[in-house]
């Protein structure tokens, strides 16, 4: 009878003993990032029969268990992906609202200062001050699209280092996360599924979050303690022990993109397949190159619009009039020398993985800023019953491929028209062959001109500010035409003919970045505060509390003594037993 | 409810974190007086503010071209001013010397007082402005409308071509442009027989210093004197011409003043209208910094003493 009070009085030692390590482990652990708390499972001892009575046993650790839900923890793993989205997304537009409207470098002090200038100068055409101050006034203008123009491209920058950067954390995840997997499966089956590795499931749950602030994932749960991890497209990143790396890739259709792919074999070519930010889902990933698919290259071949409306036409003003010596005037913002000179303006980037048997060109023809907008295009050669014909559609957007119109009929000379049917830009192609058929373009009609914008010459007596018609250094109708560009409805002609002045184009620009701004701090703000709750409903169950901790120690303290207690009276027991045979 | 220590923590420390960001930003726009610092601040109202300060700034170019045409307007009125009373001169001369008693040496010092006052009103005729452009010449600023010594016509072109010189116009108001000058050719060509006043001059002075005058017999069928008096006549109508420029003048003087009122009301209005737009609302401002600080201030008291709290304190 002493002996199973011993034991019982033991068991209970034991658990109380536990029962301390558990709390001090959890009161340890109160800062660990990840880390769930854990609790004790005691179970009482079955009870041995005496007689027609059961007497207890004592107790038995069954577990030490991690505080721990599924449900939540895919909440919040769905919860970071779609937060992380709208934060990087936000983060990167941010920049541009930050800069497009400061009265120091923004445009639009630029724009009115210049034309202001070519106010000032059609009073006194002949006052070389004057003359010195509107060609200023011109160089400061092309420096803000530059310097515009730069932020846009250090953006897309940026957004290269981030693929740079996720594939390198989607690795390390996965490799971290596989491994885990593999000891995790080593331990169910060592211990006989006794036990659970509650520090190992602890550390992949906290990768999988990690990773799912870079990509949005599916989890799936086996039955044998192993996750297994798949991106938003369907291609796996972890199964059980394997982890897939993902590469970066540069992107075949412009080369200044990064992207993210994987390796794969396509007709026994090693072709690296990317993903856009489309089948990426959410995750930051997705967010930066949703951005610079969408917001960055719109904002960006806008910027260039205007500045190319801007240069082309004070150009052809400037060549129309005659400078202060009489003499016909010249460009005054030069966006380059091509051989072709709407390549000083626009973009044609040939797919890298065009045929190299017969290489196609596409030379640009004809370019109407009037009516061009935001967009890209994209040029398929397809498929025509064998002859290769090409066809076009918005960048961006993936809707379907629609055949080019040649004007005129038969000439080569095909035409992209806008959603109006306008005409924006039209370009010729080399000697189409069969081996064509397949091959992509991509046409970005003022991607260059803000980033090529310059001032052609330095001397303010080349101003043209007088009519040929009258070529007097008094003459200042040249420099007035040019004064009134200023609110002449020269651009987005597209559904209203009275256009849009460049003043107002840019204003309407601003006006998008900041609504698109806003409304991403929104989404980013409702996602943060979802995640918020989900990580307080999963501290709330999971993280540790001191005072709970506090009183769990008195807890088992005052049992742990207790148990102790009854050994030393068990003892008492066992002497007075003794004592009887004295 | 259930909550963990690291829970309590870090809410404790975003709601402070949010309380400075909240602050920050409201000093940042008492330090500028901004309400708008960027278009997403509010996008609509960033557009409106810098769609006036766009016309404010154009406006601002309209009046300082209206400024500048005042300048110009107002050397015209003097020089043309200048003109009038040298050719008031002339015309007073002119009839003394139509009178038929005077002697021919009293015709000869009235010749000498006529080339004087030629001279002076060329002088006017060929003034220029601050920055050495001819006031009269129009566009051809560079060039002297009546050069003595010359042939006598408006920038020593055949009347057509003189006619046809045109003066600058400048923008002044969205759309409306004014002229800036009034050129010798309307000043100071007889607009009947398109001679100029020192033509004419020239022909008369001449005509007095024949030694025939005023010779009731020869060149048939005129007299001398008769001829004077067609060329004193020619002078009234350039004097008239003269006084119709000066006219024209005071009208564009009197119209630039109204335009130049206009474009000043129309600038404090686009003032005002971005101003309500993008800027601050100080009261509201300053209140809600006070509000703000209370708050920190209390969430960091509340902390400090809540923290503190904990059933270990009380194991020994």
């Amino acid at each position: 009878m002493t002996n199973s009070v011993y034991g019982i009085a033991l068991s209970g030692l034991n658990a109380a003993r536990s029962g301390l390590s558990t709390t001090s482990n959890n009161i340890a652990n109160v800062n660990t990032v990840g880390y769930n708390r854990q609790q004790t499972i005691q179970a009482a001892r079955p009870s041995n029969s005496v007689g027609s009575e059961y007497i207890g046993q004592g107790v038995d650790i069954q577990t030490i268990e991690r505080v721990y839900s599924e449900l939540v923890g895919a909440q919040q793993e769905k919860a970071t992906s779609e937060s992380a989205f709208y934060t990087a997304k936000f983060e990167q537009v941010s920049r541009i609202d930050g800069v497009i409207a400061d009265e120091a470098s923004g445009l639009a002090t630029a724009m009115s200062d210049f034309f202001n200038a070519a106010q000032s100068l059609s009073t006194d055409p002949a006052d070389m001050s004057a003359r010195q101050n509107y060609l200023s006034s011109a160089e400061a203008l092309t420096s803000r699209f530059n310097g515009i123009n730069n932020v846009m491209d250090e953006l897309r920058f940026a957004t290269d280092l981030k693929v740079t950067d996720t594939v390198e954390k989607i690795n390390n995840a996965t490799s971290q996360i596989s491994e885990l997997n593999r000891r995790i499966l080593a331990f169910t089956s060592e211990s006989g599924s006794k036990g659970t590795a509650n520090d190992l499931l602890d550390q992949r749950d906290k990768l999988v979050i990690d990773l799912a602030e870079q990509v949005q994932i599916t989890k799936v749960n086996l039955s044998d303690g192993s996750v297994n991890l798949f991106m938003g497209n369907g291609q796996p990143l972890v199964v059980r022990d394997q982890a897939f790396d993902v590469s970066t890739l540069r992107d075949p259709e412009d080369p200044e993109n990064l992207l993210v792919g994987v390796q794969r074999k396509i007709n026994g070519e090693e072709r690296l397949i990317s993903f856009d930010s489309k089948s990426l889902g959410s995750g930051a990933l997705a967010g930066y190159l949703s951005f610079r698919e969408n917001e960055l290259s719109e904002y960006q071949n806008t910027i260039g619009l205007i500045s190319a409306q801007i240069g082309s036409s004070v150009n052809t003003l400037q060549q129309a009039g005659v400078d202060l010596a009489g003499v016909a005037g010249g460009a005054m913002f030069s966006f380059g020398s091509s051989l072709n000179p709407i390549d000083d303006f626009s973009r044609v980037n040939a797919n890298a993985y065009n045929d190299d048997v017969n290489p196609l060109s596409l030379t640009l023809n004809s370019l109407d800023l009037s009516k061009v907008t935001g967009d890209d295009y994209e040029i398929l050669i397809r498929d025509n019953g064998g002859v290769p014909t090409p066809q076009f559609r918005i960048a961006g957007e993936g809707g379907k491929f629609v055949d080019l119109a040649q004007v005129p009929a038969a000439s080569g000379n095909f035409v992209v028209p806008d959603v109006a049917g306008n005409p924006v830009v039209s370009f010729g192609l080399g000697v189409l062959a069969g081996s064509n058929i397949g091959d992509r373009f991509t046409i970005m009609p003022t991607r260059d001109a803000a980033r090529n914008m310059t001032i052609a010459f330095s001397r303010p007596e080349l101003v043209a500010a007088a009519s040929a018609t009258d070529a007097q250094p008094g003459n200042n109708e040249n420099i007035l035409s040019i004064a009134g560009l200023q609110s002449k409805g020269a651009l987005f002609q597209n559904f209203n003919p009275k256009g849009v002045s460049v003043s107002d184009a840019f204003n309407q620009l601003v006006s998008r970045v900041g609504n698109k701004t806003r409304e991403l701090e929104v989404a980013s703000e409702a996602r943060q505060s979802v995640l918020g709750q989900i990580v307080e409903t999963r501290d709330a169950l999971s993280g540790v509390n001191m005072d709970e901790e506090a009183a769990n120690l008195i807890k088992y303290q005052q049992a742990y003594q207790a148990a102790g207690r009854v050994i030393s009276l068990s003892k008492e027991m066992f002497d007075q037993i003794l004592g009887i045979f004295r | 409810m259930r909550i963990s220590t690291t829970q309590y923590f870090n809410k404790n420390t975003s709601q402070m974190t949010d309380n400075q960001a909240r602050l920050s930003k409201l000093q940042g726009q008492l330090a500028t007086g901004n309400r708008v610092e960027k278009p997403s601040d509010d996008p609509l109202a960033m557009a409106t503010a810098l769609g006036a300060k766009a016309g404010v700034k154009q406006l601002e170019a309209y009046q300082s071209n209206l400024t500048y045409m005042n300048n110009q307007l107002g050397q015209l009125d003097d020089a043309l001013g200048a003109a009038s009373e040298v050719m008031t001169g002339i015309k007073e001369s002119m009839i003394q010397a139509g009178n038929a008693i005077l002697s021919p040496s009293d015709r000869a010092i009235i010749v000498q007082e006529l080339r004087g006052r030629m001279d002076e009103l060329r002088g006017v005729a060929n003034r220029t402005g601050p920055n050495g452009d001819y006031l009269l010449s129009g566009t051809n600023s560079a060039t002297e409308p009546f050069p003595a010594g010359g042939t006598e016509e408006f920038l020593s072109m055949p009347p057509a071509a003189g006619a046809a010189i045109k003066g600058r116009s400048v923008e002044v108001a969205n759309g409306r442009q004014m002229d800036l000058n009034i050129t010798g050719y309307q000043a100071f060509v007889n607009p009947n027989t398109s001679e100029s006043a020192f033509k004419i001059m020239d022909d008369a002075i001449n005509l007095l210093a024949n030694p025939g005058y005023p010779d009731t017999v020869v060149t048939p069928p005129q007299t001398l004197a008769q001829q004077f008096q067609g060329k004193a006549a020619e002078m009234d109508s350039v004097f008239n011409q003269l006084q119709l420029s000066r006219t024209k003048v005071g009208v564009r003087l009197r119209e630039a003043e109204t335009i130049s009122s206009i474009n000043a009301s129309a600038i404090v209005e686009l003032q005002r209208v971005s101003g309500d737009a993008v800027g601050l609302d100080y009261a509201k401002a300053i209140s809600e910094l006070s509000q703000g600080q209370l708050q920190l201030q209390a969430t960091q008291q509340s902390f400090a003493s809540v923290s503190k709290l904990s059933l270990f304190n009380y194991l020994s």
